[in-house]
């Protein structure tokens, strides 16, 4: 096929879309409004369980552990553990 | 040389590590011994804005490698890329950089790219409010007006490509376990990003349709665009891609050639 | 605005859906400018359905007014764009600074009170006035230590800032009680030295006691100390607006209902015993 009659041909299929719902659109006020929970705290009022906070001091002095020993211990165990680069 | 940036200079050098509190302590009026601990107690509080500031920022990442893990690195991030920026939103663009050439994660090679993601979905979270184009933006179109056509997207969409099924790693995450001990960490995956409302969304796209939306953030012509997805997949048929795309709410506008400067 | 004895809560993320819903009675509620520094997505879109019902004061924590290494102009502009947005009823900075050398803290850090810092900061609030079209409140700081070289009280150096500058002063008094224990000072003395006057709005905090003195940790009740300091500020005639300050271990937003009610009785207890003494 002809490119310029293929490339007509594949966008026919995107001009027969026609109006397409549209769902982002369709989250009216009412929507937004019950989704306040998805406001991400700011960074700058970090308020975590160690207690952190720009206009608030730390109740503690600071020990860092100097040699890099820490194991990763989180979900990527869940994932299969250690893995190794992939073939290129 | 002005006495007050100079006496900044020294106590911010005891802010950065301890071996900058020999050089504060003249500074300060009363017990040196006090005054060392109380020096101690600000760069607690220094490091820890940053270490919070990223935790937020990546909290998948955070699950991956654990807590204790997490806040070594992030220490680690800060004394390589410190803060530049009063607004600790804006502090963590360079980490998954960071990630890329720190030795201890080289086990977990597809961190960097999740942290790409996240950095991405960050981002998205603020990014500014626009009405997606509804479903009639090609309406009265005809197939040589539409090949001509650049797109413009709403603010906050991303596309990511990775070796590592990164959209399936940070769904997992918002999932469950079981869900993380099906994915297959061998594979490599394409990953986008938007807001629907205030929502941030995550999927996976195929190689091809990843292929068009690229050509097309990057401003190409939509018939160029398809060009490059049937370079990866010969028979694409953008219908489907352009149908998510719609009523996802992805695509903000259309301009022409008349219309681009 | 008129907040004159309004009490009022920050505004935090754990309590956007609640606040919004119940829609307590409060004279105003505070954000954290630097939160607000972007274009849209959920917590500005909070923030903004919030200013539809409450005065919102915007407390800025990293302009660094202090710092030698001169203007942050990207972030003026960026709080510039917010007040445009959300209309404050005040505008609040902290009396410190956090950035030197390009590399910023992000924390509130103390300086030596001296003429040539005052001569800085004095220029530094006086452009960002300039720039926001009014006055900024100025922070007194909580200070874990003090400099050889200050030449002044930090209180003096308000009382010339507010001279120099027509500024505001924001008196944090949980700030003021920290300082007075761990530098051995009396809280109402150093109360009195502060340009009262100019007071356009007061925190009020809880602090952890720890064996390096109080910390200002933000992340408890005020304490009765704070309180009669609070009584005394309303003795004093000083109308302005109170802040309950709560960002660490943030408890429910009854409790800081709670703990701003307390606040509103300081100034009605010191109106009714001041009506006392004037009917005696």
């Amino acid at each position: 096929m002809n490119k310029s009659v293929a490339l007509h041909a594949a966008l026919a299929s995107v001009l027969a879309l026609g109006v397409v719902a549209n769902p982002a659109l369709a989250e009216d006020k009412g929507a937004k409004e019950k989704c306040f929970g998805v406001a991400k705290k700011g960074a700058n009022d970090c308020a975590t369980a160690n207690g952190s906070h720009s206009c608030a001091g730390q109740a503690k002095a600071d020990n860092d552990p100097n040699e890099w020993k820490f194991v990763p211990a989180g979900t990527c165990e869940k994932m299969g553990g250690k893995t190794s680069a992939p073939a290129r | 040389m002005s006495a007050l940036r100079e006496a900044q200079r020294r106590f911010g050098a005891a802010l950065a590590g301890a071996a900058g509190e020999p050089d504060a302590l003249p500074l300060l009026a009363g017990d040196p011994v006090r005054n060392r601990a109380l020096l101690s107690v600000y760069r607690a509080t220094s490091v820890a804005n940053a270490v919070a500031a990223l935790r937020l920022a990546f909290p998948v990442c955070a699950q991956i490698t654990g807590d204790d893990f997490f806040d070594a690195l992030a220490r680690r991030y800060r004394d390589a890329c410190p803060s530049s920026d009063g607004d600790l939103n804006r502090y963590s663009a360079g980490f998954p950089a960071f990630l890329d050439g720190f030795g201890p994660v080289s086990a977990l090679p597809y961190l960097p790219d999740v942290a790409r993601l996240e950095w991405a979905v960050h981002e998205a979270t603020t990014a500014a409010d626009a009405e997606p184009a509804g479903g009639r933006l090609f309406a009265g179109l005809d197939a040589d007006a539409l090949a001509r056509a650049r797109l413009r997207f709403v603010p906050g969409f991303a596309l990511l490509a990775s070796d590592w099924p990164v959209a399936d790693i940070w769904l997992g995450h918002a999932d469950d376990a079981k869900a993380l001990a099906r994915i297959d960490l061998t594979s490599a995956q394409c990953a986008v990003v938007w807001r629907e409302g205030w929502r941030v969304r995550v999927a996976a796209l195929a190689p091809a349709a990843y292929a068009l939306w690229q050509a097309l953030c990057r401003r190409e012509a939509v018939g160029t665009a398809w060009a490059a997805a049937c370079a990866v997949e010969p028979a694409f048929d953008p219908g489907p891609a352009f149908a998510q795309a719609l009523s996802a709410g992805w695509l903000h506008a259309i301009d022409f050639e008349e219309d681009v400067p | 605005m008129n907040l004159d004895l309004a009490t009022g809560i920050g505004l935090r993320q754990p309590h956007y859906a609640q606040l919004l819903a119940e829609r307590p009675p409060l004279g105003f509620v505070e954000v954290h400018s630097e939160n607000f520094f972007h274009e849209g997505g959920a917590s500005l879109g909070v923030l903004e359905r919030t200013r539809a019902h409450y005065p919102v004061s915007l407390h800025g924590v990293g302009l660094a007014l202090a710092s030698a290494d001169g203007g942050d102009a990207a972030h003026v502009d960026r709080l510039a764009a917010l007040v445009d947005r959300i209309e404050p009823a005040r505008v609040s900075e902290h009396l410190c600074w956090g950035r030197v050398d390009g590399r910023h803290f992000n924390d509130l850090l103390p300086f030596p009170y001296t003429g040539e810092a005052l001569s800085l900061v004095a220029a530094r609030v006086s452009a960002v006035q300039d720039r926001l079209k009014r006055p900024l409140l100025i922070e007194n700081l909580s200070a874990y230590v003090r400099f050889r070289d200050s030449e002044m009280s930090e209180a003096d150096f308000l009382a010339e800032l507010v001279c120099l500058t027509g500024c505001g002063l924001l008196l944090d008094l949980n700030n003021l009680y920290v300082n007075a224990c761990n530098f051995g000072e009396d809280a109402f003395d150093m109360l009195a030295a502060l340009p009262l006057h100019a007071v356009g709005e007061i925190h009020v905090a809880g602090h952890a006691q720890t064996e390096y003195g109080l910390i200002d940790t933000h992340g408890s009740r005020v304490c009765d100390e704070v309180w009669a300091l609070l009584r005394a500020v309303r003795a004093a005639g000083v109308r302005a607006p109170v802040l309950v300050e709560w960002d660490t271990d943030l408890p429910s937003l009854d409790v800081l209902l709670d703990e701003a009610a307390r606040a509103a009785d300081a100034g009605d207890a010191t109106a009714r015993e001041v009506g006392h003494v004037r009917a005696a």
